[in-house]
């Protein structure tokens, strides 16, 4: 027990108790304490006439008062606020736990599956919801935080993208030689579910050990935060930074399949590193992953190494392609905007996606944006309309998605919606039960989209 | 019908009786003053036989009136003719509430006199909140079912109905046309929906395009199918709009209105439902326009000294 005398200052004349309201004296005033204005201290007199002297001694001793340095906290840490603004939660444990079949890679392009949900797989030891996350497949805003574990609907999108996989997947089953790489870009309304369709995708490509190579976000490649700097030979802008992130993302996801792969041929990393033949293509990241100057080089051993007979099949994939559709914001010397596509790693992917490269067995695959600003030509090319000749459109926009198939994303069918608000009761996040008028309602105000049904089904009607 | 005819009586005292003040003097038992609700209950009969009706006994003989009183109970409210009529209306009301009446809706259509017609009849100046006051008894009256109405209530709203003309007053009864669409057109602020309903499975094209397309936002896409919703039709019908003018909001609440009436055309039983959702009245409401001399519509320039 403290004693009571620790509480009151020395000078205090008696004790107070700490939970009893202190009496307030005050010596009599007509002012009210808060409105008096403070004495003014005795300085000097105003007028210098009067003491030459004085003001003489005061002038050659200035006295400078020193006000205390405040070294304010501040708010936040360098990087917290990036860090809790990209900070992805994927179960809440308030959530009601409800019981769905895993999302398993024998479900690749069957079509009985279409209307359910299911969960990505996060057995024991199932690593695959860990592997998603360093490829950042789950984004924010994806309503994540609101359920127990992550489930996605399998939609007929989704039957479709499978065929993608499937016929890969059969190609190599045959044995047949020669080279299969399945081009497709995902593209509709806005929320439409065009990123939750590439991490399924991912979801597949992952169980059945595939390299997965993932740009989860191509504004990130041109908003011009990164450095960069022009190679003479390819005569291509390279970003080493982002270069030694997206090699960073895919150690951490194909850790097993890359230990798998063996160089076929020596390399040469920068000026002085070089990989034997034989050497694993996880030594070759892992090497690149400390040293940004080797990372282009090594990006360039790995997409080469994979177009070879024998590699694992690869996923390719690229978010947000109209990002890469407008002018950059990197200048060049003579600074003029430069072309998105003149940047290496949007150049590589589109290389990919267009056809002009290609893995030895794989898929590619891209997604559209609705938060961009007006792609027209890439619009036009979506479209496969005849261009007026005096719109004067980006010329390199319409080839660099030439022959890639176009998956449109579409609104939600009843029985999806059906799954999906079912879903949403089992968990407990939507208070209504799902009789035919609400859901007819809910269906009708959404028009089939999911975010929007998810918005409708967690708000009450107004 | 003598009841009916006490009505006519007293309604029309002030046309049938115009002398004001009568020179006949009530007969008053001593220390009972007269009620003012007291003469509501009496008939135009002179008052001594309704006296004498309540009664039993045979009244004593009392001394004959000393002074003039007059004739109506409303002489010193100024308009003593409006105040009667009102009087009788209130006191007919009053004795038929318990009657069971019927939605505004569905109460038979009738016209009642202007108010310059009321005021023919009352003889007399009367204010637009006065005949506003009648005018809500009459309403009220009208809504009591029609199938057990009083013969005297009958009576007196049609004192008070202007004659109907088929000629001038021909309201187009709107059906569906030979392809079942239902059509009708909306408008809020400066925004003109045009809506083809036919019957379906909920689908909505806007000038061509998704819901989805056109009304990104979920609010105003709420808005748009507010009709079906309410009245559980968001399955039932299809929806083909047209609409002009104005922004998005407008756009979409035109379409409400329209979507409204179309459905009325289809199925006229959802009035109510549709009017407690508040699809039927129309908000006819626009942007004030700007004065001269003013900075917008209201706002006027700061004061300056010189």
């Amino acid at each position: 027990m403290v004693p009571p005398i620790l509480w009151r200052c020395l000078r205090m004349p008696h004790i107070i108790h700490p939970l009893k309201p202190r009496l307030c004296l005050h010596n009599f005033t007509t002012t009210p304490p808060f409105s008096a204005k403070p004495l003014k201290p005795k300085g000097p007199p105003t007028s210098s006439k009067m003491n030459p002297g004085k003001q003489r001694m005061q002038s050659n001793k200035v006295h400078v008062k020193k006000k205390p340095i405040l070294v304010q906290k501040p708010a936040y840490e360098v990087g917290q606020r990036k860090e809790l603004r990209k900070r992805i939660v994927l179960s809440n444990t308030n959530a009601i736990p409800v019981v769905l079949p895993t999302m398993t890679a024998d479900l690749i392009g069957n079509e009985d599956a279409a209307g359910a949900m299911f969960a990505l797989p996060s057995g024991e030891g199932d690593t695959i919801v860990d592997r998603l996350r360093a490829l950042e497949a789950f984004q924010t805003k994806q309503h994540w935080p609101f359920f127990y574990r992550p489930c996605t609907l399998f939609r007929r999108e989704t039957v479709e993208v499978g065929r993608l996989l499937e016929r890969v997947v059969k190609w190599e089953a045959a044995g047949e030689d020669g080279r299969v790489n399945e081009r497709a870009i995902l593209h509709g309304y806005y929320g439409c579910g065009r990123s939750i369709l590439l991490l399924q995708a991912m979801t597949w490509a992952l169980q059945k050990e595939w390299i997965v190579i993932a740009i989860p976000n191509a504004q990130d490649l041109v908003i011009g935060h990164t450095e960069y700097e022009f190679e003479g030979s390819s005569h291509l802008w390279l970003q080493k930074a982002s270069t030694t992130d997206l090699l960073n993302r895919v150690l951490k996801a194909n850790r097993k399949a890359l230990k798998g792969m063996k160089l076929s041929q020596s390399y040469r990393l920068g000026r002085i590193d070089e990989v034997r033949k034989g050497d694993s293509m996880e030594r070759v990241l892992e090497t690149a992953v400390l040293d940004p100057l080797l990372a282009w080089d090594a990006f360039n051993v790995l997409l080469g190494e994979l177009g070879l007979p024998g590699s694992p099949p690869a996923l390719f994939t690229l978010d947000n392609l109209n990002q890469i559709s407008i002018p950059s914001k990197y200048r060049d010397q003579a600074f003029n905007a430069i072309h998105s596509h003149d940047l290496a790693l949007p150049n590589a992917f589109l290389a990919y996606l267009s056809g002009k490269r290609g893995f030895h067995k794989g898929v590619i695959l891209a997604a559209t944006s609705s938060k961009c600003s007006r792609t027209l030509a890439l619009d036009a090319a979506l479209e496969c309309r005849e261009v007026d000749p005096y719109e004067r459109l980006d010329p390199r926009i319409g080839p660099s998605i030439e022959g890639a198939q176009i998956i449109r994303v579409d609104s939600l069918s009843k029985e999806e919606a059906k799954g999906l608000m079912d879903y949403y009761n089992q968990s407990g996040i939507m208070k209504d039960p799902v009789d035919i008028a609400t859901f007819n309602e809910k269906y009708a105000v959404s028009a089939g989209n999911p975010r929007d049904l998810f918005g409708t089904c967690l708000r009450m009607r107004q | 019908m003598t009841t009916t005819a006490t009505f006519l009586q007293r309604c029309h005292r002030a046309l049938t009786e115009i002398h004001r003040l009568t020179p006949q003097l009530t007969s008053q038992l001593p220390g009972k003053p007269l009620h003012p609700h007291r003469p509501r209950s009496l008939t135009t009969s002179p008052a001594s036989t309704a006296l004498t009706t309540s009664f039993s006994q045979p009244l004593p003989e009392v001394a004959p009136r000393t002074r003039l009183t007059p004739l109506s109970p409303s002489y010193y409210t100024g308009s003593p003719e409006y105040y009667d009529n009102l009087l009788a209306l209130q006191d007919l009301l009053r004795s038929h509430e318990a009657l069971p009446t019927i939605h505004g809706d569905e109460a038979p259509e009738v016209q009642w006199k202007t108010i310059d017609e009321y005021r023919l009849i009352i003889g007399d100046r009367v204010k637009p909140s006065r005949y506003n006051k009648v005018i809500r008894i009459l309403d009220r009256l009208n809504r009591i079912d029609p199938a057990i109405m009083p013969a005297e209530t009958k009576a007196a709203l049609l004192l008070y109905t202007r004659p109907r003309n088929p000629e001038l007053k021909r309201r187009v009864e709107r059906t569906v046309d030979n392809f079942g669409r239902a059509y009708a057109i909306g408008r809020r602020k400066t925004a003109v929906a045009r809506v083809f309903l036919v019957e379906g499975e909920g689908q909505t094209l806007v000038n061509g395009l998704p819901i989805i397309k056109k009304f990104s936002r979920i609010h105003d896409r709420e808005s748009v199918l507010w009709p079906l919703v309410v009245t559980n039709r968001a399955d039932k019908y299809n929806v083909f709009a047209v609409v002009k003018g104005g922004g998005k909001t407008g756009q979409a609440e035109a379409c409400t209105l329209a979507i409204a009436r179309a459905l009325r055309i289809h199925e006229p039983a959802l009035k109510h439902a549709l009017r407690e959702a508040g699809c039927i009245t129309v908000d006819h409401r626009q942007v004030e326009r700007k004065k001269p001399g003013h900075l917008k519509a209201r706002k006027m320039p700061a004061w300056v000294k010189r």
